[in-house]
Order: structure tokens, then sequence, then C-alpha cells
């Protein structure tokens, strides 16, 4: 699915320059690759907000053209021209560099001093190149934005949908190896499958990225989604807490009590976690799910039955705080599964 | 500090580059600007001779692409596909593995530029001639200027990792602090996700120092482990917000949890900068001093009172990791 989105963004880019390049030979008032340049630049933006960041990157664009068209004109010291490009272009980069982590070329700041650089390095002889070249520039964004809300539209449902199954999915094996740290200190299992979810929310964090906090106008904003991707985070919490609580070495005793309850909330925990990859599969489910309750109700159960009930008594022991904790957490884990599956009636 | 010392070789590249494109004044020498300035952005967190090798290629895949546009741009229609298809080869191949997006990305601009701006055949071959010199020179630099050494770039990535955790640590009990997080839940949670992406980063990359083989990559391991832990326990503390349905309660321990916040920020702040004594006195004061609230108030006013012992459980276990960090962070 992830390919199926990435083989549709690169057939959308590659058509907009496409129809730039046919555009900007019949068209094209100064230098044709204005056109191109301008519609590939203006499609490096993230699911869900392709007008907004179409429209900011073309105002970045026009207004390093305008800039460095009329810096190229008036400033007539070779030496102190090639001075601000260094400077400006340096700036610019340090900025992305900051913002970013991974997705470096998304950010306005580098596209900016991108384009000043190509404007310095091409200099034009009179004003009149600038306003051929912001018309190129308009009809480039023109092109390139249309592209990308037409050909292929990201569906941002789609594209939600393909994007949190990969990471319900690595949350499960996650689980799966917490608990497996718990009852068999198996910690390498655990920390991969960490490693994993790390990777699985730095790609969705870059697909979705803070737009689904934000308030305002975006059109492919709904507050399901925006609940939905909330309740995700949620869970990553819970699990990063619960792996906390895992590497605690309980008297094995102690622990040993607990060990049919606490795989079978894995187990239905789990169940859940593939009835929701399901729906957003968008597959019927063919049994019905537990909602955990039963099974924290039975948790509980035999957490009493072992540890005195008094709170003051509690703390005598880390492994009883400890293992409240982990009950705390599959609480949590529980009421954000549920509110996950709500959300998606 | 990544982003400082990228800014510096940018400078730098770009002197060196300026400056042979001044003296020489050949034609087509622009090129060698875009090409140098352009290739030294590239910049991964991982080997350094892969950051070199990726250089390398991608110099010379902009030479190919720069020099076959050129003569595809004596035919319009020839131009529209072939620069077709290198838009979605390129694209297709940032967008699939993003360790290639920002190369794949100069490979379209430069080629598409170079189509634009097409030359006989004497100049295209200077000009392919000044991106492979660009290239030398971005490698050069690169080279040059701060080789990264394991323990320098732990220190590096450890320290911005630190800053980063202690601002998380801050706006988790800012939420306690001015007890309005149901009003403002988004405001909240945008901060907190970023800089939840932005520690898992650092982690990531010192996860990759920790499986290098050189002998710092042992302390990488150790630090890593802490890390981890520390972020885990931050995480854990956060999750009080959920588990307090009245935030109000908060105003009874409010003293006590600006004593511990702003005892963690000193430590982290104090080991970011290496200048930690492993002096956790004032937090382990802090956290007794809630501990004490815990048991004469909050057991009898808090609707769970449970979820404040485990967060008092939690700070201790910070307590501890604090300790062997900062124990750890002086082999550094």
């Amino acid at each position: 699915m992830i390919r199926s989105y990435i083989t549709k963004r690169s057939l959308t880019r590659a058509l907009a320059v496409f129809i730039a390049v046919i555009v900007g030979h019949s068209y094209s008032l100064s230098e044709p690759f204005w056109i191109t340049i301008t519609a590939i630049l203006v499609m490096q933006t993230a699911v869900g907000v392709t007008l907004r960041q179409g429209v900011e990157r073309f105002v970045a664009i026009v207004f390093s053209v305008a800039m460095g068209t009329l810096l190229a004109i008036f400033v007539k010291q070779i030496v102190l021209l090639d001075f601000l490009i260094i400077v400006l272009f340096t700036f610019c980069c340090y900025l992305a560099a900051r913002d970013s982590t991974r997705y470096f070329m998304l950010t306005a700041p580098f596209l900016l001093g991108t384009t000043f650089l190509v404007v310095m390095l091409l200099p034009a002889q009179s004003g009149d190149v600038m306003y051929a070249r912001l018309y190129d520039v308009s009809m480039g964004a023109i092109i390139g934005i249309l592209t990308n809300l037409v050909i292929f539209p990201t569906r941002a449902d789609d594209e939600f949908r393909n994007n949190v199954i990969p990471v319900l999915k690595a949350y499960s094996s996650y689980l799966t190896a917490i608990i497996e740290l718990l009852f068999q200190h198996n910690n390498e299992n655990a920390e991969t499958q960490q490693v994993l979810v790390e990777d699985t929310l730095q790609t969705q964090s870059a697909f979705f990225p803070v737009w689904v906090y934000e308030r305002g106008f975006s059109y492919a904003l709904r507050p399901g989604h925006r609940h939905f991707l909330v309740m995700t985070e949620r869970v990553a919490q819970i699990l990063y807490s619960m792996h906390h609580i895992a590497r605690h070495k309980f008297e094995p005793e102690f622990l040993k009590q607990f060990h049919d309850t606490v795989y079978n909330y894995l187990r239905q925990a789990n169940n859940i976690f593939q009835a929701l990859t399901q729906v957003l599969n968008l597959n019927k489910l063919t049994e019905g799910v537990s909602d955990l309750n039963e099974e924290l109700i039975a948790l509980e159960k035999k957490f009493l039955e072992v540890v005195p009930v008094s709170l003051e008594l509690l703390d005598l022991s880390n492994d009883y705080v400890y293992f409240v904790a982990l009950i705390a957490d599959l609480k949590d884990l529980r009421a954000s599964l549920v509110s996950l599956g709500q959300a998606l009636r | 500090m990544i982003a400082f010392q990228q800014s510096i070789r940018t400078l730098i590249t770009a002197f060196i580059v300026f400056f042979i494109y001044q003296y020489f004044k050949l034609p087509e020498g622009y090129w060698l600007i875009l090409s140098g300035l352009l290739l030294a952005q590239v910049y991964l967190k991982d080997l350094f001779w892969k950051n070199i090798f990726l250089i390398f290629i991608s110099g010379m895949i902009i030479a190919l692409n720069v020099f076959v546009a050129n003569f595809a741009a004596e035919n319009m229609l020839v131009l529209a596909f072939y620069l077709f298809f290198t838009t979605f080869i390129t694209v297709y191949v940032g967008l699939f593995n993003a360790t290639f997006l920002l190369t794949a990305f100069f490979i379209n601009l430069l080629g598409t530029l170079s189509a634009g701006l097409n030359v006989d055949d004497g100049d295209i071959v200077a000009r392919v001639g000044w991106v492979l010199l660009g290239t030398f020179v971005a490698m050069l630099v690169r080279i040059v200027f701060w080789p990264p050494r394991i323990k320098q770039e732990l220190k590096r990535e450890l320290d911005d990792c630190l800053s980063l955790l202690n601002e998380l640590q801050k706006d988790i009990f800012l939420i306690y602090l001015n007890r309005d997080y149901l009003d403002k839940h988004y405001a909240y949670e945008i901060e907190l996700h970023q800089k939840r992406m932005q520690i898992l980063a650092f982690i990531q990359t010192i996860r990759s120092l920790s499986i290098k083989k050189a002998p710092a990559a042992i302390l990488a391991k150790k630090c890593l482990g802490h890390v981890t832990n520390i972020y885990e326990i931050i995480i854990a503390l956060g999750n009080l917000r959920y588990r307090v349905k009245d935030h109000t309660t908060f105003e009874v321990c409010e003293k006590e949890l600006k004593k511990i916040t702003d005892a963690i920020s000193s430590e982290l702040t104090d080991l970011a900068k290496h200048k930690s004594t492993s002096d956790l006195s004032k937090l382990l004061s802090g956290i007794l001093e809630f501990e004490e609230v815990y048991r004469s108030t909050l057991i009898l006013v808090g609707s769970d009172p449970i979820v404040y012992l485990i967060s008092i459980r939690n700070l201790y276990a910070l307590h501890d990791e604090l300790k062997l960090l900062a124990d750890d962070m002086r082999e550094i």
C-alpha cells in the first residue's frame, strides 16, 4: 500500500513535469526551466496539506526569484554579490537542517535557498526579466498544484488508512515482545520491536505532519482522523511505559501467578489490533472481539488474591507497585483500543 | 549542533567553489557552484564513508543526467518524455528510501536545469566537468572538516538528545502546573508530539553509533540504554495527565512538582553540558516531599491515589537512571 502511494506520487510529479515542459516550450516568457522547476518545487508537500503547502512554496519561490533578480540587477560588485549568495544560501540551509529531522527537502527554507541560488547564478539584466520569470513561476505553480490536486489526488482517507495499518501492526508486535520481556527477560526482541515502532512512527510523522493537531481549515482534516491519530500516539506512550515496567526484575514466583491472565489479555489485545487492521483494510469482521473488560477484571481479581489490599502496604514491595503500574497501563491500553474501535465506526 | 556544523561546511564549500569560479571565469563555471553547494547538503547520520560514497555516486549520476538532458532538449517531445522518466524514477527512489530523497531531488533538479539551458557540445563537456569538480569539492570538504569520530558524534547527539528530553519533561510538568490541559488539549499535545519525534530521531542516531565496530560504540550502547530508559520513564510520567480526571488536584502538590521538574531540568542541563556532579539530592528531596504530600493528602483527596504512587516510583527510577547516565557520561 505504501508502494501504491509512492507510485502514484511519482506518476503525478512526472506528469506535472511533462505538462510543464510542453507548456514552457510554447508559453514561457523567460527561461523555460522556471515553469518545470517551480512545478517540481511546489509539489513537495505532505499528505493532507497539498494546497496550503503548495501555495506556501509558491510564495517562497516568488520571493526568492524577485529578491534574487533585483539583487543581481542592482548589486554591481561581483564580490559583494557572491558574498550575499553565500550568506543567504547558507542561512536557508541552516534553518532547514535545524528544523527537519529526516525530510530535509520538504522544508520551505531549503526550497527558498535553492531557488535563490539558481536565480543569482543566472542573473537578469533588467527588471523585465524579473516579471517574465515571475510569470513563468506562476504558471509552473498552477501546473504543479493543479496536478497534485487533480491527477491521482491524495485521498486523505486512503493515505490515512495506509499509514496507520503498519503502525498498528508494529504496536501489536511490540506489545507481545514487552510481555515476553516481562516473563522471559528477552530484552533483545523487545528492543528490536521498539526500533520498528520508532521507524514506523517517524515515517508516519513525515506523511502526517503537525496538521493533525492544528486548528483551522484543512479540507482533508476530519475530527475522526485527528482523534484516531491522537489515540494511536497514546498507545505508543502506553507501550513505552510498559517497556520500562517490563525491565524491572520481578520475583519469578510472584510473576508466575499472573502468567495466564496476562497472556490472555495479550491474546485479546492482539485480536483487537487485528480487528482494527481488518476494518482499516475495508474488510468485514468475521468474528466478535473482546473489549478486554473481562480479562482486566480477571487480572485485577488475581492481583487482589496475591497482594494486600491496603494502599499503605502496597509500596512495601517494588514488585507490587510495578505490577500495579502494569495493570494501570493495561487499563489505559484497553481504553485507547476501545476508543480506536469506536472512532472507526 | 549538526545544523551549525553543516552550515560551516556549506560556507567553506561555498568559498572554495566561488573562488575557483571567479578565478578561472570559464564557461559554464556556475555548475561548479550548483553541484558543490547542493551536494554539500548531503548528510547522513550514519557511517562517515557512506556519506562520501553517496556524494560521489550522486555527483556521477548528476553529471550523466546533465549531459543527457542537454541533448534531449533538442526536441521538445523527447525532452518531455526524458524528464517524465527521470522525474518518476528520482521521486520513486526518494520516497521509497528516505536516505536518497535529497540526492534524488538534486539529480532531478539539475537535469531539468541543464535541459532548460542547453548548450553545444564543447560547453556541455565543460558543464559535466564542473559538476564533477563540484562533487569532488563537496567530498573533500566533508573529509577534511570535522570527519566525525564516534566519541565526538556521541557527545554531540547526547547533548542534543538530553536537551530535548529536558524540554519534554518541562512540557509534561507544565501540564500539571498549569492545569488547563483539558481546555488546551491539542496545543499541549502538538508540543509533546514534536519533541517526541525529535527525541526518537536522536535515539536512532545514538543506536546507529552503538553498533559500529569501535571501542567507543560500547559507551554509546550504555548511554543508549540510559537515554531510552529515561525517555520511557518521562513518557510514563506523562501518562498521569490521562489518569487524573480532575487536574485541580495537582494544586495540592504544586510546590513539590515544581521542585521536581526544576531539579530534573538542572540535572539534564548539567548532563548536556557535561558538568554533572551526580549530586541529585535536590531531585531526591523533591521526590520525598511529593511522597509526603501523597501520604498525607493525595491518598485521601485523589480519586485514584494509586496513580500518584506509580508516579513516585517512576520518579525514583528516573533518579537512579540519571545517576547511572552521569557516571557513564564521565567517560565521554
